[in-house]
């Protein structure tokens, strides 16, 4: 009894372990907020440097690439495609830039922005989607009746009913063998939303690994396998419907590497990205009339690149930061806390246990909590023998372990009993 | 004997869990008659589009009566123990104090598990009813950790009424509203997907605890 009695002992260590690793960390970091600083980066035409936006609680600054700061009314004209409605106002918008005309409607349609953020590349929504009529003849687009699944077949679930509709089904489904798909789908990719100025579909990954593109013109099926390599280990499509129809999506692949499918025959094209890893980092491009700007945004610092329209590296540019861990609360967390359990992370829409172990310094307070462990289990002439589990939790958990110890407390049982 | 003290359990809690059914009925009746007025104000369309895009949870009535089953059920079971020192006499019966408070513990429990079972019943033929089986699967993923968290609330008042000592029970209190608070986080639709297992295990060890304050309380250990 006593030996289970034990091992329950630890066991309830452990929970207040696992409590306090996660609440201390939360409540420390609730007092000693970090300030963040934001960093956008952006490459001017007319200085053919990259130029920034940096921000910080108090104060906008605007900066060039060799250090020269702006005023707000000196920077605007730097970036006439991002300001040119502002610049249009003043008078001060070119009427051409390298003996190219500025038309402020096709600055307008030129100007794209793209964001890839970790949690949504790692989050699967419900695997029912509406596949819109893409040439209804309106000007907006209409939420359909029903919507798709694809299991074993393509299936439309009509809305009021909750019932398949099998004609649908059956007109979808042998237009996705005819093209070759296999059954089920591993992945569905779009935009379900009406708000957008027309729709392209969705991308599907078949049980084999190819990607096909479906979608619905005037109540048919449209079907095409896209003919992307089935080695390419797609992690996320994000569909890019904008008006420029330039690119169909931006594929992210398990390599960390970024492709965009073109309008011309799905060809893709890989867009440069510098150290970025999809489970940590937000992807941004923004595009303009002339270039593509790339930036991989780091917890403490940014990579971006600089292409032509056709993705070609013209220029790149980084920056890092010291972050919350120099910061004097920093510094104590490191050494107080051996590790950190977050329930939620900016970088994942879902719950789980995510565990981050601090470095060398977190000794300082592990040896301090096994020697207080060692002064209690003395002062109650606890042996050795029975303590060292107890002080093993400790050495493993620093101060976590102690509050455990300190709260569980009930070692000495059988000298009281 | 084992029959006896199971008995001696349903007539303490029985009143509080005829409540408690009235509760989760009208929870459900509630989810049921909202979602029915929502699809006669709306096209099915449009509500099946919200539902996914922003993941409303339609039954999220379900998370706060789980963990007030939890809760009322544990305290109604071991208050009385305590107050009326029932619980001294219980353990001193000619039966091993584990097999008696594993008896109590799964008695408890057997009762979160039919209300457990009772929402999911009711809540599948509501979601089957007028929604998309894929809402159904969702909403057992969405639902689970609210029921092991009720499952673990009641462990937690049973460890914090059984321990001996004030001081003792108000850090088992604390360390018990910290592990249930790990199952009611979030708000969208199976977002404990990936760690299922893992509270699962969580709900598991917390109900050994148990055996630790009954051991305390035999020998008055605070």
């Amino acid at each position: 009894m006593v030996r289970y009695i034990n091992a329950i002992r630890v066991l309830l260590m452990l929970i207040i372990v696992l409590a306090a690793s996660i609440y201390l960390p939360d409540f420390f970091w609730k007092a000693n907020k970090h300030e963040n600083n934001k960093t956008n980066v952006f490459y001017s035409p007319i200085l053919k440097d990259f130029v920034f936006i940096k921000a910080d609680v108090r104060q906008t600054y605007y900066a060039d690439a060799k250090g020269n700061y702006y005023t707000r009314d000196e920077f605007e004209p730097l970036l006439p495609f991002l300001n040119f409605r502002q610049l249009m106002l003043t008078g001060k918008l070119p009427e051409s830039i390298d003996g190219i005309p500025i038309r402020p409607k096709e600055v307008s349609l030129n100007n794209i922005n793209m964001r890839v953020q970790p949690a949504l590349i790692q989050y699967k929504p419900l695997q029912i989607f509406p596949l819109f009529e893409s040439a209804s003849g309106r000007l907006r687009l209409e939420l359909p009746p029903d919507f798709f699944r694809i299991r074993s077949r393509m299936e439309f679930i009509t809305s009021l009913t909750n019932e398949i509709n099998e004609e649908k089904s059956t007109l979808f489904t042998e237009a996705l063998v005819k093209e070759g798909f296999s059954f089920p789908a591993k992945a569905i990719y779009g935009n379900p939303s009406t708000k957008k100025p027309f729709d392209e579909g969705y991308f599907v990954i078949d049980d084999k690994g190819k990607v096909f593109h479906i979608k619905m013109v005037k109540g048919m099926p449209f079907c095409k396998d896209t003919g992307i390599p089935t080695d390419l280990n797609i992690v996320c499509m994000v569909t890019t419907e904008n008006e420029l129809r330039e690119s169909y999506a931006l594929v992210i692949t398990k390599k960390n590497e970024v492709f965009i499918i073109s309008y011309d025959r799905y060809t893709l094209i890989k867009v440069p990205v510098d150290e970025y890893d999809y489970k940590e980092n937000t992807l941004l491009i923004k595009g303009d009339l002339f270039y593509r700007v790339i930036t991989v945004n780091h917890q403490n610092g940014y990579h971006s690149v600089v292409t032509d329209r056709k993705y070609q590296t013209i220029n790149r540019t980084g920056e890092s930061w010291s972050g919350s861990e120099i910061t004097n609360a920093g510094v104590i967390a490191a050494c107080l806390f051996p590790f950190t359990v977050n329930i939620e992370e900016e970088t994942t829409p879902y719950i789980n246990f995510y565990v981050h172990f601090s470095d060398y310094r977190a000794l300082f307070a592990l040896n301090i909590s096994l020697l207080f462990a060692m002064y209690f289990f003395r002062k109650k002439h606890i042996p050795v023998r029975k303590a060292a589990i107890y002080c093993l939790v400790v050495l493993l958990t620093g101060i976590y372990g102690l509050i455990a110890l300190l709260t569980v407390k009930d070692f000495d049982y059988e000298k009281r009993m | 004997m084992i029959k006896a003290l199971v008995m001696k359990e349903w007539l303490k809690v029985r009143w509080v869990f005829i409540g408690l059914v009235v509760l989760h009925g009208a929870a459900l009746l509630v989810t049921y008659y909202d979602l029915l007025n929502t699809f006669k104000i709306y096209k099915a369309n449009e509500v099946i589009i919200q539902f996914i895009t922003f993941e409303v949870v339609f039954y999220s009535k379900v998370k706060y009566v789980s963990l007030l089953t939890g809760l009322g059920i544990g305290i109604f079971q071991f208050f009385p123990e305590l107050n009326q020192s029932r619980l001294k006499l219980t353990l001193h019966l000619p039966v091993k104090e584990n097999k008696l408070i594993f008896q109590m513990a799964a008695t408890g429990a057997a009762l979160l598990i039919v209300l457990s079972v009772f929402d999911v019943c009711i809540l599948s033929l509501i979601t089957l009813k007028f929604l998309p089986r894929e809402f159904f699967d969702s909403m057992v993923t969405t639902t689970l950790p609210w029921y092991l968290g009720s499952l673990c609330s009641y462990f937690w008042v049973m460890i914090v009424f059984i321990e001996p000592g004030w001081v003792k029970r108000i850090l088992m209190a604390i360390v018990g509203i910290g592990i249930v608070s790990l199952f009611f986080e979030g708000g969208g639709y199976a977002m404990y997907a990936p760690s299922l297992l893992y509270i699962g295990v969580l709900t598991f060890l917390s109900g050994a605890i148990i055996f630790l304050s009954a051991f305390n309380f035999k020998r008055g250990i605070w």
